[in-house]
C-alpha cells in the first residue's frame, strides 16, 4: 500500500483502533502510531491553569467597575443638580427682590473661592468615601 | 445542568451570579486560547479576565447566530492577537512570511531537558510555531472545535485551516521522530 495522504490519515485516526488494520504498509502503520501518540499529547491540557477563585475574581472586578461607573454618574448628577439649584435660587430671588438677588450675587462673587473650595471638598470626600467603603458582593 | 439560554437571560437582567457560572463554564476554553498565544506568564490571568469582561459588555449584542462557546473563543482569540501584536517586539521567535517555509530550529539545552515528557515537549515545540499553527492545533485538538467553527473563530478559511493543521502535525511528528532517532543513535 502507498503512503497515506492527510485525509486518509485523518479518517483512520478518527476511528477507534488502528492496531488491527492489516492492510496498511509497515511505513503507514508506523506513521499512524506516531500520529496517534501525537494526538494524545495534543489533547493533554496545560499543567498550569487559572486559580480556583478565578470566576469569583472576575465577578468582583466586574462589580467594582459597574459600581465605579454608577458612582461617577451619581457624582455628575449631584454637581448638575447643585448648579441648577443655585441658578434656580438666584432666579427666584430676582423675581421676589432684585436688590436681595444682587446682594447675594455680590456675596457669592466675593467669597467665590471659599464657596468653590467647600463644594470641591464635599465632592472629594464623597469620591474618597465611594472608593474606600467596602461593599459586599 | 448549564442552560445557555437561561444563563444569558439572567446575565442580561444584570445577575452577576449567573455571569460567574458562565465564567466557570468557559474559563478553560479561554485559558487554552490565551495560554497558547501569550508567552508572558504573568499576564495570562489578567488577559483571561479582560476577555470575560468584554464578553459581559458584548452580551447584549449576542444574537445566537453561533454557539456561545464559538463566540467566546472568538473574543478570546481577538484579544490574544491584539496583545501579541502590541507586544511583538518581545517575541522570542521569528517566522517566515510564507508559513510553508517554516521549520523547527535545532535543539537548545532547554529543549533537550523537556524531551523526557512527550506532552511537555509537544507543548514546547508548539510554543515555537507561528500563531496560526498554534491556534488551529489548540482549537481543534484541545478545545475540540470543528474546522467550520475554527473559521468562525479565527476567520481562517476552512481549507487553509485544514492545511495548517496537517502541516503543523506533520512538522511535529517529523521533529519528534528525528529526535527519537538521534536519541537511539546516541544510546547505541
Amino acid at each position: 500500500m502507498e503512503e497515506l495522504n492527510d485525509d486518509e490519515l485523518q479518517d483512520l485516526l478518527s476511528g477507534d483502533s488502528i492496531s488491527g488494520n492489516n492492510e496498511l504498509s509497515e511505513k503507514a502503520a508506523s506513521d499512524l502510531l506516531a500520529y496517534q501518540d501525537l494526538f494524545s499529547a495534543l489533547k493533554t491540557a496545560p499543567q498550569t491553569g487559572l486559580p480556583l477563585s478565578f470566576a469569583a475574581n472576575v465577578r468582583r472586578t466586574l462589580q467594582e467597575r459597574i459600581n465605579r461607573k454608577s458612582d461617577m454618574r451619581f457624582n455628575v448628577m449631584a454637581v448638575t443638580i447643585f448648579m441648577l439649584n443655585l441658578a434656580l435660587g438666584y432666579g427666584l430671588l430676582q423675581l421676589i427682590s432684585q436688590t436681595t438677588a444682587d446682594l447675594v450675587l455680590n456675596m457669592v462673587l466675593k467669597f467665590k473661592w471659599l464657596l468653590f473650595s467647600v463644594v470641591s471638598l464635599f465632592f472629594c470626600v464623597l469620591a474618597i468615601d465611594q472608593r474606600l467603603v467596602k461593599r459586599d458582593y | 445542568m448549564f442552560d445557555e439560554n437561561e444563563i444569558i437571560d439572567r446575565i442580561l437582567k444584570k445577575d452577576l451570579r449567573a455571569f460567574e457560572l458562565l465564567v466557570k463554564q468557559y474559563e478553560k476554553l479561554v485559558f487554552f486560547v490565551i495560554h497558547r498565544l501569550v508567552q508572558d506568564k504573568q499576564n495570562k490571568e489578567d488577559i483571561c479576565q479582560e476577555v470575560f469582561i468584554k464578553v459581559h459588555h458584548s452580551m447584549p449584542s449576542f444574537r445566537f447566530q453561533s454557539k456561545l462557546s464559538t463566540w467566546i473563543a472568538r473574543i478570546a482569540y481577538l484579544t490574544a492577537i491584539n496583545y501579541v501584536k502590541s507586544n511583538k517586539r518581545n517575541s522570542q521567535y521569528e517566522y517566515p512570511e510564507n508559513l510553508d517555509h517554516y521549520y523547527f530550529s535545532d535543539d537548545n539545552p532547554e529543549q533537550v531537558l523537556i524531551k523526557k515528557n512527550t506532552a511537555d515537549y509537544v507543548n514546547h515545540l508548539i510554543e515555537q510555531m507561528p500563531h496560526q499553527y498554534k491556534m488551529v492545533l489548540t482549537l481543534y485538538h484541545l478545545n475540540e472545535f470543528s474546522l467550520a467553527e475554527i473559521r468562525e473563530i479565527t476567520g481562517i478559511p476552512e481549507g487553509t485551516a485544514k492545511s495548517y493543521l496537517f502541516r503543523a502535525r506533520k512538522l511535529l511528528k517529523e521533529k519528534i521522530e528525528k529526535d527519537l532517532k538521534e536519541e537511539n543513535t546516541w544510546k547505541s
